[in-house]
């Protein structure tokens, strides 16, 4: 740039503060963005109309949808309390989408940890309050990208089917009764587009 | 002109009839109800929607395919857990009417004739609960090809 480049080639204006809110609005939910109805209707989009599925269309199974869970309801989880778990899980399964409730949720309900054990990969990376994970099932988050655990592994001389560790901090003063599980299917051989 | 209203649509030999099954139960307070469901004879059921109405939130559901080992649809995955008794419906699916309809995302097909039994039990509502599933999805009716 010369002595006159300012003056002729002055620097781009800065970016507009819109910008921000408008990706916001695309976190609403991946699907929302998906189709055209999509704002109005997320979970409708979870569909590209009349073709299957827009998560993968090459993914299918001849196997019923599974919730695999885990809870603390009978009894619930006292306050304040922490709860270790896991969720094991049937060969090939794929994950969909994750769901929780929580009977109290005066103070946030509860924090969520999920790792992958096979693969030693954490799936939160710090606890995470439920709902921003996770709503019921009128409102789950869905993944874009179907996540396949795989299957059984030998881990130490003995075989490890594959799992999801999870751990659950009550963060109310009252017990709390708490489910948490997946949305997925069995899809052997899935691999990931 | 055809006499018959799959002509124009018979080109995979598949028509998929607009179709909803619905399983629906009163259980007592505390109590337990096993309604199941027949798919319809007549076609194969391409499941794409799960809905659901119920009067009280306290209310855990099992769901199983009978006929094929009673595979479960819903189970711990912790195998020490004791007393399970289901997943709360709410974290199954909503309402249509609230947009909270579950996208089975992946269509599952269900066999004609095959029966699926579900388990609804009451977690002390305090009242009756009547609850209603609404399985949404096409008949797949197999049309003769021109």
């Amino acid at each position: 740039m010369g002595v006159w480049g300012g003056f002729f080639n002055p620097p781009a204006p800065p970016t507009k503060q819109l910008v921000l809110p408008r990706w916001m609005n695309l976190l609403v939910n991946p699907f929302a963005r998906a189709m055209a109805a999509g704002q109005s209707n997320p979970q409708g989009a979870v569909y590209d109309w009349g073709t299957g599925t827009i998560l993968d269309h090459g993914l299918g199974s001849t196997i019923p949808p599974q919730w695999p869970m885990v809870e603390f309801f009978n009894p619930k989880l006292g306050a304040l309390k922490t709860g270790r778990s896991r969720i094991l899980l049937p060969e090939d399964f794929v994950l969909l989408n994750m769901w929780a409730s929580a009977t109290s949720n005066l103070q946030g309900g509860f924090r969520v940890m999920v790792y992958d054990v096979n693969r030693r990969r954490p799936i939160t990376i710090r606890p995470a309050n439920f709902n921003v994970v996770a709503g019921p099932g009128n409102a789950p988050l869905f993944l874009r990208r179907p996540y396949p655990f795989g299957r059984t592994i030998a881990a130490g001389g003995m075989s490890q089917p594959p799992q999801a560790k999870i751990m659950i901090v009550n963060l109310e003063s009252v017990a709390n009764g708490i489910q948490f599980g997946f949305y997925g299917i069995i899809s052997p051989g899935y691999q990931q587009p | 002109m055809s006499s018959s209203p799959n002509a124009a649509v018979a080109a995979s030999g598949i028509l998929k009839v607009p179709r909803i099954h619905i399983v629906d139960a009163v259980v007592p307070n505390a109590g337990v109800q096993n309604p199941s469901m027949t798919i319809q004879a007549d076609a194969d059921f391409e499941w794409w929607w799960l809905s659901i109405f119920r009067t009280n939130a306290l209310l855990k559901a099992l769901i199983a395919e009978a006929g094929s080992g009673n595979r479960q649809f819903v189970y711990s995955g912790n195998p020490q857990a004791q007393n399970f008794q289901g997943i709360l419906v709410d974290n199954l699916a909503g309402l249509v009417a609230n947009n909270g309809a579950l996208p089975i995302a992946v269509p599952y097909v269900m066999p004609a004739g095959r029966i699926y039994t579900h388990q609804f039990q009451d977690q002390t509502s305090g009242a009756n609960n009547t609850v209603q599933f609404a399985y949404h999805g096409f008949a797949l009716l197999k049309v003769a090809t021109q």
